[in-house]
């Protein structure tokens, strides 16, 4: 046998065992017992209704193009071409109110080193009441001047330091200092990938919130050598002067995953931003009254959204593996539509937990 | 009673005496020792001085090679001080650049663990502050991260290693730092195994070399035949080769044993071995006691356990969780246990101080094997002594006639080939997920099968081109679609009273926890009361008896499809898919050797497929017109050409399996077939197929050149045969591979191809 026929033998070989694999479990309804098996799990009827969803799709837009689909505009950056789909959705977003964050951080003493709790108290009891009042203390003057000098600048990653050092990095005080930003600097990332790690990522969604609606631009991957172009992108709304990132598990998920994609390409991480995790609040304020803390769950609960045409998130590689391999587009309908929901969910929820003014 | 006095005894024993084979003495040898020029920095001169050492020519030679940059591989045998030969040098760049880091290697989890101790004392010591630690699958999460970010020394192993490279953006300071790579333990890398490593180490490379550094590999590897070329082929480098010992060395005495001689009905393995472990431990030797099977290192211990009346004898298998062991290991260094039975987990180099003998249930298959086991005993310059027990294995019992072709016996050859299409094409496809593939190939790394490797990838789609270069673009991740073991992951849990005893793989659980089994666990009987094959969980109760269960098996092999075929000069040689059956279909209940009881199974076959070739010979009936035994030289001509795959293959033949019969069903003729011992096969019997001619060549010149009577483990005997060698017959086997051969005449000092 020639050496082009044992190559061209072992890749067809990989191909057959790579098409074999399963990323999730299908288990009967209600068997909860599945769940505690390390692969993801999809219960068998959201199966089967996905498929469905799959075929008709697939049926109803055999000859569509892409842009038939989703119409979008071709964008050009250092790493080439990225289709960007732009879409607008009517969110009422108040500016909010930097007065009141200043004020709530100057009133809580323990941002000074050596203030705990009773340390507090008793600095009440004498009168001291906010930071200010605490350049007149002997002891604790510096440290009340070095959080004082970081507001005077609006110096909103030492802010974040600060109560994070001294609480945690759920504390109401670091959701205040999004205050600090304008609510077109905010920037509403959500990110769909073909895998939990070292897999590429197919679709990023920028949300940016501009008058009484929130813009969508999602960067569709329409084969996997305009990754890195959507990657940048992605990291260039960061780059932008003042910035802030808003995510929903963006700290355990989207933004290590995206790092490890700008390294697999050669490119650096994304710029260091401060980066609001909506995850950590709403677990904070809300984790007792809901099940379960899933984006889905909290949409529902408080923003009224209810999705349909939804698909599990453990099948989105195979409705898009069918764009990839056959180039009917129809697939695509349900993690366009799933990721866009993400970002704007993400924003509601996002303005919600920061509160009004 | 020291070691030397060990074969008097046993010669003394009324039941050993006349059992004992041969009796032989290795002299012992004086250090040599030698000089460094500049010398080690002061805290590690230092730490030399306090503990008393005082280097050896070898490890000297290897601290000025690595000194020179030199990639080093390192032969010298068990004991003979390889660790500190790596651990310094490796101290000393730490106290020269406080930011160069190391990546140590082990084949095993345990061997890591207890050469952190090693480290760690070296940086207690001079306190140089690297950090080292272990970060293999029991990592926990939390501590990943500081371990990445902090250690200078990170000790793991091969498997850990494939999951993490996808992950090299964290791991980027350590990678940009990286000087120096130990692999310890080499020779456990050979074969597809080998092939495996050698192109994750080229992964490994390929990753730091894109974050600035070019590590230097140290390697460390049991005595080989062919240290230069093995370490070439696994790190793709030539290193320079340390073979010389400059360790001192006690007098070796070697005992063989042979249970079939003597009077009487002949002993079984597992009852002579507890005689030597009875006679060793009652002389007051530390002893350590290998057995092929975790059922036997079990037995031996429980009935060793009744003569001595001590609970100063314990097994050990890698069977058990990780912390039973490590309390074995701490008894066993610190002398509380007398004697440790156990399976090969144990040969791995775990650094257990001193013993004084060593006993061995059977003939492992290699030399290499036998003195690396063999080696356990005699760490100082005290006497020592190895008791080899022969099983009935006719590679065994043939040593026990020739004991003299046994001493002489020369270190095998170990053997990986990069260039297997399957195996590189497979790890391409991980490299393309770590970082975009130049659509060349990186021959450079990747060896000149490269390009077409990454091409035939690319037009199967798991492979696509963009700006960077080639991508993986294929389903799930690339390190999952390609382990680097075999195993089918498959794990069976086994539970007494809601408490997990151990954990199984598949063939383990139908062999010895099937429905009924008595399981021996630390000594103790249980027996199976339930076994869910779905849930893969098996239920035991304790159960004290003298009676144990032994299971029985059938090997079948089907042949599905035939790929291609050709005619030889006598009879037709195909290549084609498999499937193998393993059919557990009953066990027996044995009181001793006496039977009391035989239940059938219904547990479901263990099937897979795989790729084999197979010849076809002319009707048996012209082999018994010769007189000669048609099955045995069948048999024979198959351990042959399986003998001499590695030669022109490049594999090891652990890796592959055979069969042959007089009347196969599927071909309707006799039938010899080969095949690759791994699910979905992996390249080496379809490379045997291409090139069959030479290896029925060389295995006829082998044959026809051995100057034993009746075949001899240097021509037609397999160590790993599964019918006990039996039936073979040497002249049917050179008849048969004369027929397949044709008169082409291959010598084995002819070239082979790489």
């Amino acid at each position: 046998m020639a050496v082009d026929t044992l190559f061209t033998g072992a890749a067809e070989r990989w191909r057959q065992r790579i098409a074999e694999r399963r990323e999730y479990a299908v288990a009967r309804d209600g068997n909860v017992f599945a769940a505690g098996l390390a692969q993801s799990v999809v219960a068998r009827s959201e199966y089967d209704e996905a498929r469905r969803l799959h075929d008709t799709l697939v049926a109803a837009h055999r000859r569509a193009t892409l842009a038939d689909l989703f119409p979008g505009k071709e964008e050009e950056n250092a790493a080439g071409t990225v289709y960007a789909v732009t879409s607008r959705t009517p969110l009422a977003a108040p500016q909010p109110d930097p007065a009141a964050a200043r004020r709530a951080l100057c009133a809580d003493l323990t941002l000074v080193p050596g203030i705990g709790p009773r340390t507090q108290a008793a600095l009440h009891a004498r009168g001291y009441r906010s930071l200010h009042d605490l350049l007149h203390h002997p002891r604790f003057r510096s440290g009340a001047r070095a959080v004082l000098d970081s507001l005077a600048d609006t110096d909103v990653p030492a802010l974040i330091r600060t109560v994070k050092h001294r609480s945690s990095a759920s504390h109401p005080l670091v959701l205040a200092t999004a205050a600090f930003f304008r609510n077109h600097e905010l920037v509403f990332l959500d990110i769909e990938t073909l895998g939990l790690c070292t897999r590429p990522v197919i679709l990023i969604g920028i949300g940016r919130l501009s008058g009484s609606d929130v813009v969508v631009t999602q960067y569709l991957v329409r084969h996997a050598s305009e990754e890195a172009a959507a990657v940048l992108a992605a990291f260039a709304h960061l780059e932008e002067e003042r910035a802030a990132l808003v995510t929903f598990n963006g700290k355990a998920f989207d933004m290590p995953f995206l790092a490890g994609r700008a390294a697999y390409y050669g490119y650096p991480p994304a710029p260091a931003v401060p980066h609001y995790d909506v995850l950590h609040f709403a677990r904070r304020s809300w984790g007792r009254s809901v099940p379960d803390c899933r984006l889905k769950t909290l949409e529902t609960a408080f923003c009224g959204v209810r999705r349909s045409d939804d698909i599990p998130s453990a099948m989105v590689p195979e409705f898009f593996e069918t764009y990839l391999r056959t180039g009917n587009p129809g697939p695509l309908v349900p993690v366009v539509e799933h990721n866009r929901i993400d970002v704007v969910s993400l924003a509601r929820l996002f303005l919600l937990l920061r509160g009004g003014p | 009673m020291t070691a030397a006095g060990l074969p008097a005894a046993l010669a003394g024993d009324a039941f050993l005496g006349e059992r004992i084979a041969h009796i032989s003495t290795i002299r012992g040898r004086e250090p040599q020792y030698g000089t460094l020029d500049p010398p080690l920095p002061e805290p590690l001169e230092a730490y030399c001085a306090a503990r008393g050492i005082r280097l050896f020519t070898h490890q000297c030679a290897a601290i000025d090679a690595v000194r020179r940059g030199a990639d080093v591989i390192l032969t010298t045998g068990t004991a003979s001080g390889k660790s500190l030969a790596f651990l310094l040098p490796i101290f000393e760049r730490l106290l020269c650049d406080p930011g160069a880091t190391a990546l140590c290697l082990y084949p095993a989890k345990a061997l890591a663990h207890d050469q952190l101790r090693a480290f760690a004392g070296l940086e207690g010591y001079t306190g140089c502050r690297a950090g080292a630690a272990v970060y293999d699958g029991d990592t926990p999460a939390h501590r990943r991260p500081r371990i990445r970010a902090e250690s200078k020394i990170i000790l793991s192993n091969p498997y850990e290693l494939h999951q993490v490279l996808g992950w090299h953006a964290q791991w980027r300071p350590f990678l940009a730092r990286l000087r120096t790579v130990v692999i310890d333990e080499a020779h456990q890398y050979r074969g597809v195994f080998g092939a495996h490593v050698a192109l994750l180490l080229r992964r490994l490379m390929r990753l730091a070399q894109h974050y600035g550094a070019r590590p230097q590999c140290i390697l460390s590897t049991a005595t080989l035949g062919n240290p230069a070329e093995f370490g070439f082929r696994l790190i793709g480098r030539q290193p320079y080769v340390i073979d010389s010992d400059g360790s001192p060395a006690g007098d070796r005495h070697l005992v063989l044993v042979n249970p079939a001689a003597g009077s009487g009905p002949m002993p079984s393995l597992s009852r002579t071995v507890r005689r030597v472990l009875q006679a060793s431990v009652g002389a007051g030797l530390q002893t350590l006691c290998f057995t092929p099977s975790r059922s036997m290192a079990e037995a031996v211990v429980r009935h060793a356990r009744d003569g001595c009346g001590a609970q100063e004898i314990a097994a050990y298998r890698a069977g058990y969780l990780p912390a039973e062991r490590r309390v074995l290991e701490q008894k066993l260094k610190e002398g509380e246990l007398t004697a440790v039975v156990s399976t090969n987990a144990l040969e791995l180099g775990i650094d257990i101080g001193s013993l004084d003998a060593v006993v061995m249930a059977g003939y492992q298959g290699s030399m290499m094997a036998f003195r690396q086991q063999a080696g356990r005993a005699g760490r100082r310059r005290e006497a020592s002594a190895a008791v080899l027990v022969a099983s009935d294995n006719a590679l065994d019992q043939y040593y026990m006639q020739h004991p003299e072709a046994f001493s002489s016996r020369p270190p095998e050859h170990a053997v990986l080939d990069t260039g297997n299409p399957y195996i590189l094409a497979g790890h391409l496809l991980c490299a393309a997920a770590e970082l975009p593939l130049s659509p060349d190939g990186e021959p450079a790394l990747f060896g000149p099968g490269a390009a077409d490797a990454a091409g035939a990838l690319t037009a199967a789609g798991l492979l696509a081109p963009s700006r960077k270069g080639l991508i993986y673009t294929g389903r799930g991740r690339a390190v999952d679609a390609c382990p680097l073991g075999a195993g089918s992951g498959e794990q069976y849990r086994v539970s007494c009273g809601g408490q997990l005893l151990e954990t199984l793989d598949r063939t383990q659980a139908y062999r010895e926890a099937h429905p009924g089994a008595i399981l021996l666990h630390q000594g103790e009987t249980y027996r199976v009361t339930r076994f869910d094959g779905e849930a893969r969980a098996i239920t035991v109760q304790p159960y004290p008896t003298d009676c144990h269960t032994r299971v029985l098996k059938s090997v079948g092999v089907a042949i599905d499809r035939t790929i291609d075929r050709r005619r030889l000069p006598e009879g037709t040689l195909s290549f084609g898919e498999v499937t193998i059956t393993e059919t557990f279909r009953e066990y027996q209940l044995r009181h001793f050797d006496t039977l009391l009881e035989s239940v059938l199974l219904a547990l479901p076959p263990v099937t897979f497929p795989t790729r084999a070739f197979w010849v076809t010979v002319p009707g048996a009936e012209r082999l018994e017109a010769h007189s000669c035994d048609a099955a045995g030289g069948l048999h024979g001509a198959e351990h042959a050409l399986i003998g001499m795959m590695p030669v022109h293959v490049l594999c090891d033949r652990r890796d592959i399996g055979g069969f042959s019969s007089v009347w196969h069903p599927d071909t309707g003729a006799p039938t010899i077939l080969v095949y690759d011992g791994y699910e979905g096969g992996i390249g080496l019997a379809e490379k045997a197929y291409a090139r069959f001619e030479a290896i029925a060549a060389t295995a006829r010149s082998l044959i026809r050149a051995c100057a034993c009577r009746e075949g001899c483990p240097s021509c037609i005997h397999s160590p790993q045969c599964g019918n006990d060698n039996r039936p073979l017959d040497k002249a049917a086997a050179l008849m048969v591979l004369g027929w397949l051969a044709g008169d082409r005449a291959i010598t084995l000092s002819e070239p082979q191809e790489a």
